[in-house]
C-alpha cells in the first residue's frame, strides 16, 4: 500500500489548454494518491479552475490525458465516473423551494437504489455535517456557510463512501467560520484515513501546510513546485509566486507563516 | 430477495404514495372540469343531456342540435383546452428548471414570440406560394397542396420556436451562469421583434380575412378548435409530454447549475438539447393553433412548487395534470362570462397572470430571496 504506484489513482500527464493563442495550461502533470491529502494552491488566474475542469472531465485539454485507475477519464460512462469522484464547487447558487434533505439526495442521482437505501447515505452524511436535525428545513433560508455545509453533505453522498473514491474541494472554507472550517478538514483528512483520494482547492498556506500532504503550486499555468508542503513552500518560492517576502515560524506543532509585505 | 430489503423498500413507498395520491387527486379534479366544462356554454345543456349527445343516442331536433353541439364543438374543444393547458404548464416547468428560474414563462421569454413569427411567415406566405404554383403550368394534385396548407403553419412555428429558444439560452448564458436579466430583456426583445415582424406581415401582405385571423391568434383562442387541429395537437403533445417526465432528475440536479449536473453524471449537453427542443415543440404547435397564451407556464408551475415543493419528479407531471385543469376552467369563464360573445382566453390570462406574476417579484423583493439576482 506505501509503494506509490499502487496508490495513483487520478494521472494527469502533459496537460496544456489554450483558449485562443492564450495558453491556461503548460504541461501540467499530476498524480493523486489514495489515502491522502493533495492541495493545490496558486494565486488568481493561475489556472487552478482551469486545472479542476480538466481534472474532473468537465473539459478537455487541448494537449495531454488524464486517466482513473489508469483508464481514459473520457471512457468511463457518466455515471461510473459520477460514482467514483465528487466535486464541491465554491459556490452554488440554487433558487429553488427545497428542503436540505432533498439537495442532499440529488447526490444518489447516478444510482438505481429504493428510497430507504437513498434516505440511509443522506442521513449518515447530514449527520456527518452536523445538520440531520434541521434536514427538513427549507434549503433557501439558511446563511451561506449552511448553505455550503449542505452541499458537502450532497457531494459525500454522491459517493457513499471514502474507499477508492475522489473527493474534489474548491475552496471549501470561503465561506464556513472557523469551527466549520475545521470539521471540513477533520471530514477531509477521515476520508483519506478510509482509502479516498481528497483533492483541496486552497487559498490558505497555512492551511496547506496543516492539513495537505503533498501540495500543487501554480503560477501562470505551469506546475512551479510539487511535493511535500514543507519542502515546497520555501520563502524563495512564496516570493517568486507571491512576491511577498514571508517566512515559517513554529508555534507547538505547527508551521505558521509569517508575512512581511509586499516588495 | 432478502426479507430485509423488501421491508426497507416498503418503508421507503411513503413518499411515492404520497406523490401517487396527488396526482390522483388533481386528475380527479382534471376530470370534474372536464365535465363542467362540457356542459357548459351559449347553448344550455344539463348533465344528462351532455351524456345522450356523447353517446348520440337520442332523437329530435334538439337532440341532434345537442350532439352537434357537444361532439363537434365541445368535446374538441376541452380536449384541446386539456392538452394545450397541460403543455403550457410543463413548457414552463421544463424552461424553468433548464433556466434554473422560476419566471422563464415560454410567453415571458420568447419562445412563444419565436413560434408567433414561424407561424404567421407561414399564414401569409404559404397561400401566396400555393397561389403561385396554381397559375403555373406544374399543377400538383389538391391533397399535396392541404397537406402543405394544414402542415405549413405548425412546422414554421415549431421550428422557428427551436431555434429561437437555442439563441435565448445562448444570450442568457453568461460564464457558465444564467444571467436572468440578460433572460428577461432577451425576452423583451424578442417580443418586441415578434410583434413588430407579424405587424410587419399583417400591414405588408395580409387580407382582410388574414389580418382578423392573425389578431385573433395573437391574443391567444381556444374557439377555433375542431378535431383535425385537436388530433394534430396530441400528436405533437402527447409524446413530448411523455419524454419530458424522463427529464425530472437531470432536472433536479440542473437547478444547482450545469457544472454540478456533470459531476453528478448527467449529460448536460443533451438534456439541454433535448428540453429546448421538447419545450419549443410543445410551445410552438400550441402556438399553432391556439395563438399566444401567456402566463400558464408561469402560474401553474409556480403553484405546485408552492404546494408540493419543487421536485420534478412530482413537478412535471402534476403540472401537466394541474395546467390541463386550470386552462379549462378558464376556458369556461371566456366562454360564458360575456356570452353570447366570447373573451379571448390569452386575455384573460394575462389579466391574472400579469398581477400573479408582478406579486411574484415583490414577495421575492421582500423575502431577500432575489429572483431576478
Amino acid at each position: 500500500m506505501n509503494d506509490p504506484s499502487t496508490r495513483e489513482i487520478l494521472t494527469a500527464r502533459n496537460i496544456s489548454v489554450r483558449v485562443g493563442p492564450k495558453p491556461l495550461l503548460k504541461d501540467v502533470d499530476f498524480t493523486l494518491l489514495k489515502g491522502s491529502v493533495h492541495a493545490i494552491i496558486g494565486p488568481n488566474g493561475a489556472g487552478k479552475s482551469t486545472l479542476l475542469r480538466v481534472l474532473t472531465g468537465e473539459s478537455a485539454p487541448a494537449t495531454g490525458e488524464v486517466r482513473l485507475d489508469n483508464k481514459l477519464l473520457h471512457d468511463y460512462p457518466n455515471f461510473d465516473l459520477a460514482k467514483r469522484r465528487a466535486c464541491l464547487p465554491q459556490s452554488s447558487s440554487l433558487s429553488f423551494p427545497f428542503t436540505i434533505r432533498e439537495v442532499v439526495e440529488v447526490g444518489r442521482l447516478p444510482y438505481r437504489e429504493s428510497n430507504a437505501e437513498t434516505q440511509s447515505f443522506v442521513e449518515s452524511s447530514l449527520e456527518r455535517v452536523g445538520l440531520l436535525d434541521r434536514a427538513d428545513e427549507g434549503y433557501l433560508h439558511l446563511s451561506g456557510g449552511e448553505k455550503q455545509r449542505v452541499h458537502l453533505a450532497r457531494v459525500l453522498t454522491q459517493l457513499g463512501e471514502p474507499k477508492d473514491r475522489i473527493l474534489i474541494l474548491d475552496e471549501p472554507t470561503a465561506s464556513l467560520d472557523l469551527t466549520f472550517q475545521h470539521q471540513v478538514f477533520a471530514i477531509a483528512h477521515e476520508w483519506a484515513l478510509q482509502g479516498a483520494a481528497v483533492l483541496l482547492v486552497l487559498h490558505d498556506l497555512n492551511q496547506t501546510m496543516r492539513f495537505a500532504e503533498s501540495v500543487t503550486v501554480l503560477n501562470r499555468g505551469s506546475v512551479c513546485g510539487q511535493g511535500a508542503p514543507i519542502d515546497v513552500l520555501t520563502p524563495e518560492l512564496i516570493h517568486e509566486v507571491y512576491q511577498v517576502h514571508a517566512q515559517w515560524v513554529s508555534s507547538g506543532h505547527h508551521q505558521l507563516l509569517a508575512v512581511d509585505g509586499a516588495v | 430477495m432478502s426479507k430485509p430489503s423488501s421491508s426497507r423498500a416498503r418503508q421507503s413507498s411513503p413518499r411515492s404514495k404520497h406523490q401517487k395520491l396527488i396526482l390522483v387527486g388533481l386528475a380527479l379534479l382534471l376530470l370534474f372540469v372536464a365535465a363542467w366544462s362540457l356542459t357548459s356554454g351559449a347553448v344550455e345543456t344539463t348533465a344528462s343531456e351532455t351524456l345522450s349527445a356523447m353517446r348520440g343516442s337520442d332523437d329530435g331536433a334538439q337532440a341532434k342540435m345537442f350532439e352537434v353541439v357537444v361532439r363537434e364543438i365541445r368535446m374538441p374543444r376541452v380536449a384541446a383546452g386539456i392538452l394545450v393547458g397541460a403543455a403550457l404548464s410543463i413548457a414552463g416547468a421544463l424552461l424553468q428548471g433548464l433556466f434554473r428560474n422560476p419566471l422563464a414563462d415560454p410567453a415571458l421569454i420568447g419562445v412563444s414570440s419565436g413560434a408567433a413569427i414561424g407561424g404567421v411567415t407561414a399564414l401569409i406566405l404559404v397561400p401566396m406560394g400555393i397561389a403561385a404554383v396554381a397559375t403555373s403550368s406544374w399543377s400538383p394534385p389538391d391533397s399535396v397542396l392541404h397537406y402543405i396548407n394544414l402542415f405549413a403553419l405548425p412546422v414554421c412555428a415549431m421550428g422557428c420556436a427551436i431555434a429561437l429558444t437555442f439563441a435565448i439560452y445562448r444570450i442568457s448564458l453568461v460564464g457558465g451562469r444564467i444571467h436572468v436579466p440578460a433572460m428577461l430583456l432577451t425576452g423583451i426583445a424578442v417580443n418586441a421583434i415578434g410583434g413588430a415582424v407579424v405587424g410587419l406581415m399583417l400591414t405588408v401582405f395580409a387580407t382582410d380575412d388574414q389580418m382578423r385571423s392573425v389578431t385573433f391568434w395573437m391574443l391567444g383562442s381556444l374557439s377555433g378548435s375542431n378535431w383535425t387541429s385537436t388530433g394534430l395537437l396530441a400528436l405533437i403533445i402527447i409524446p413530448c409530454l411523455i419524454l419530458a417526465l424522463r427529464y425530472d432528475k437531470s432536472l433536479n440536479s440542473f437547478l444547482l447549475g450545469e457544472s454540478e449536473a456533470f459531476h453528478l453524471g448527467v449529460d448536460v449537453n443533451r438534456v439541454r438539447k433535448a428540453v429546448i427542443i421538447l419545450s419549443a415543440l410543445i410551445v410552438g404547435v400550441t402556438v399553432a393553433f391556439c395563438g399566444i397564451i401567456g402566463f400558464v407556464g408561469l402560474v401553474v408551475p409556480h403553484m405546485i412548487r408552492t404546494l408540493f415543493g419543487p421536485d420534478h419528479r412530482l413537478l412535471l407531471p402534476a403540472s401537466a395534470l394541474f395546467g390541463g385543469t386550470i386552462l379549462l376552467a378558464a376556458d369556461v369563464f371566456a366562454r360564458t362570462a360575456v356570452s353570447p360573445a366570447e373573451l379571448q382566453i390569452g386575455i384573460l390570462t394575462s389579466l391574472l397572470g400579469g398581477p400573479f406574476f408582478l406579486a411574484l417579484l415583490l414577495s421575492s423583493r421582500k423575502s431577500g430571496a432575489s429572483l431576478v439576482g
